[in-house]
């Protein structure tokens, strides 16, 4: 993994509804490596790259998301704090951090009480998303308005970092992971002719892949996820989703779908076989577009494979780059004996 | 004055629409009054078509082959209610059709579409018999019977389980350009189509190169699958007109828009940015006084489904403002709804450079194409 390509993706803003910074970006990157690039009208940009052993009898899809939770301005108050509403978290992830709004990255803090001054009961509770706002020293209405601030999105400030030992810390790993790996899969090659989407607006209830799902009519689809890990003190047994460290998450079932057995038991297989590290999801819980694509109709097989990510859903995502590295071999294996998963 | 011209047709073509009842289920009864009452009054569709789920698609041809098509949705549904049991003394038991305030029913006028319209009336405890500790506790929709003050052979011979209802509708006006009355969400946003439609014919400047489709379809009370059904049109773009909320006492200024005002346009991560922005230029460029709201994650309206099924459709979010909905006194501003019809017409006047711009670099390298 290129990982100055992986912090890339994940400091461009593109919270759900507002992809376009990242699918520009991607689209700019891969066109000299595919042989078709289309956005739909959900926005979803997909790619078609010939294979190099040529056409396969099946339509083969892999599918990731591009947008990433955040905030989008909903009301400018007279004392020129912004209100907001929130998508995919709660408002203990983000009360008092730092944010930026819109292409010019205006800068933010979403403003609360000092200690001093809260309620003995309030202390103990989290903060009510009614009463955040953003605070972006706007003295005025007027003077946010002429920012253009209204109806914009926002992001979390957080940067791209190393941490600890061998893992990365940062906003957005769900799912930059999945247009990292499916971007050096296209520049790396496959063997049979393949489609790619990145879709958009996964975490407002998966509604670009049904689009995708419609058009492209995959017989097999590989979903390229980031998933929940709760691998830290209070959780224990099952109750962990996943692991940091235990290698590519190969999910059977969550809480939108269940996937094909036959793709999860051969992909399971194939990674014992070449010795690279995977697990499942020991708790059935969360939903991916593979709910999008189990409903194609004619049918299609539904393969998920995700970084177990934890804190997901907050500015600081922290994953390990020896599961990043796991779930790229994988990918690639998948890709290449791609005609043993095909029906 | 010109706009008193259409402030009569708005009253006028709502009074029409309103008296036909299309309680959500039930719409293809009013399939043939709604016909009559748009073609009476414009000459500028040439064909109209049924939906397998009880929806209306108006047609207009462009003048030309391969025009693009424009999507003007509002939807003919209303909520109501449906009978579920018919019980001694002529009282009915029903269930309600989409969201209803049950606050608001107690000694409510009814109407029950049976073999005629039957009028019936909500009951209502009086204050002598209401027991104290009960007085504030509500009981279910399904247990607030109606009262037709029919005899039960009487009733039974016109009324029977599964036929609807909904409030009766009462017209009337308020100070200023206020109207009010029963299902005005979503029919007089149906008004500001076949207003923008009138305009358009009465337009000797209007170039006539694009297709334009009225839907009045569906469901959109219920679950929005008239709208699915509706994307199989593949409209290159669709303008979905809903009522949404009017500032009232205790109704926040980031979630309403002030009657009076002009017409609504919602910003949402789920409808597309680029035709939303498009449609608030065109209001800005021809002066037609327009306010924005955001609605994050879900606008409430039919474009929720209409811009993510089937191959997606573009859509974009326009409102007439609205206090009171859902009750049988719904009230709007006619001035909102000629700000509406005044926008649809002038998007459709400049639809060509709008679809030029949002499908600007749509298409890198051409995808093969699917079977």
């Amino acid at each position: 993994m290129d990982y100055k390509l992986l912090e890339k993706l994940c400091g461009l803003s593109g919270v759900s509804g507002y992809e376009t910074e990242v699918l520009s970006y991607i689209a700019e990157r891969i066109k000299d490596f595919v042989d078709g690039l289309e956005y739909d009208n959900m926005g979803n940009l997909i790619a078609f790259k010939k294979g190099t052993e040529g056409t396969s009898s099946k339509k083969i899809l892999y599918s990731c998301h591009s947008d990433e939770v955040g905030f989008v301005i909903n009301h400018i108050e007279e004392d020129g704090s912004l209100l907001f509403d929130s998508i995919g978290m709660d408002p203990l992830v983000f009360a008092g951090k730092r944010v930026v709004i819109g292409k010019n990255r205006i800068p933010g803090i979403i403003a609360t009480k000092p200690i001093h001054l809260l309620s003995a009961e309030e202390r103990d509770k989290a903060p009510e998303k009614g009463s955040l706002y953003i605070d972006i020293g706007a003295k005025t209405k007027e003077e946010a308005k002429n920012l253009g601030v209204f109806a914009d999105f926002a992001v979390f400030d957080t940067k791209f970092s190393d941490f600890g030992e061998d893992m990365i810390k940062s906003k957005a790993v769900d799912d930059r992971i999945g247009c990292a790996l499916l971007i050096e899969l296209i520049e790396r090659g496959v063997r049979n002719d393949s489609y790619f989407a990145f879709c958009t607006a996964e975490e407002i209830g998966c509604r670009g892949s049904k689009t995708v799902a419609e058009r492209i009519k995959p017989d097999i689809c590989i979903n390229i996820e980031s998933t929940t890990a709760g691998d830290m003190p209070g959780l224990c047994g099952g109750d962990r989703v996943c692991i940091l460290g235990g290698g590519a998450a190969v999910p059977f079932m969550d809480g939108a779908s269940v996937y094909s057995n036959r793709l999860y038991k051969k992909a399971r297989a194939l990674a014992d076989k070449k010795s690279i590290p995977c697990q499942t999801k020991t708790k059935v819980a969360g939903g991916t577009d593979a709910s999008s694509y189990t409903k194609v109709s004619g049918g299609c097989e539904v393969l998920g494979l995700a970084l177990p990510t934890r804190y997901i859903h907050s500015p600081s995502c922290v994953a390990k780059k020896c599961d990043i590295e796991a779930m790229q071999n994988l990918l690639y294996e998948i890709s290449d004996n791609i005609g043993d998963f095909l029906l | 004055m010109e706009s008193n011209r259409y402030f009569s047709d708005i009253k006028e073509l709502y009074k029409k629409l309103s008296a036909v009842p299309s309680v959500s289920g039930n719409e293809r009864a009013a399939c043939g009054a709604i016909c009559d009452i748009v073609f009476e009054y414009t000459n500028f569709f040439d064909s109209f078509e049924e939906t397998p789920a009880g929806g209306l698609l108006f047609f207009h041809h462009a003048k030309k082959e391969n025009a693009k098509k424009i999507l003007f949705d509002a939807h003919l549904d209303t909520v109501g209610f449906c009978v579920t049991q018919l019980l001694d003394g002529g009282f009915l038991k029903v269930r309600n059709v989409g969201g209803i305030d049950k606050r608001l029913l107690f000694a409510s006028d009814v109407e029950i579409y049976g073999k005629n319209t039957v009028k019936g009336v909500f009951v209502s405890t009086p204050p002598h018999l209401s027991k104290g500790e009960n007085k504030n506790k509500l009981p279910d929709i399904s247990d607030i019977y109606v009262d037709t003050g029919l005899s039960f052979e009487k009733m039974c011979e016109l009324i029977s389980v599964g036929d609807f209802c909904s409030f009766a509708s009462s017209y009337t006006e308020l100070m200023g350009d206020i109207i009010c009355g029963a299902g005005m969400d979503d029919k007089i946003c149906a008004v500001a189509i076949l207003i923008a439609v009138k305009m358009l014919e009465n337009d000797k400047n209007y170039k006539d190169d694009n297709d334009i489709i009225f839907s009045f379809s569906s469901a959109e009370e219920i679950n929005g699958s008239g709208a699915a059904c509706i994307s199989k049109l593949c409209a290159d773009a669709a303008i979905v007109l809903d009522v949404n909320f009017g500032r009232e006492k205790g109704v926040a200024e980031y979630e309403s828009y002030k009657l009076g005002t002009g017409c609504g346009v919602s910003y949402s991560s789920t409808t597309s940015r680029e035709l939303t922005d498009a449609v608030i230029r065109c209001a800005k460029n021809e002066n037609i006084p327009c306010n924005t709201l955001v609605e994050a994650k879900n606008t409430g309206t039919n474009a929720h489904n209409l811009s993510n099924s089937h191959l997606g459709t573009r859509c974009c979010v326009l409102s007439v403002p609205e206090k009171y909905m859902h009750c049988a006194n719904e009230a709007v501003d006619i001035k909102d709804v000629l700000s509406c019809g005044k926008l649809l017409c002038a998007f459709a006047g400049r639809f060509n450079s709008i679809y030029d711009e949002m499908n600007k670099g749509k298409i890198i390298k051409p995808l093969p194409e699917v079977i």
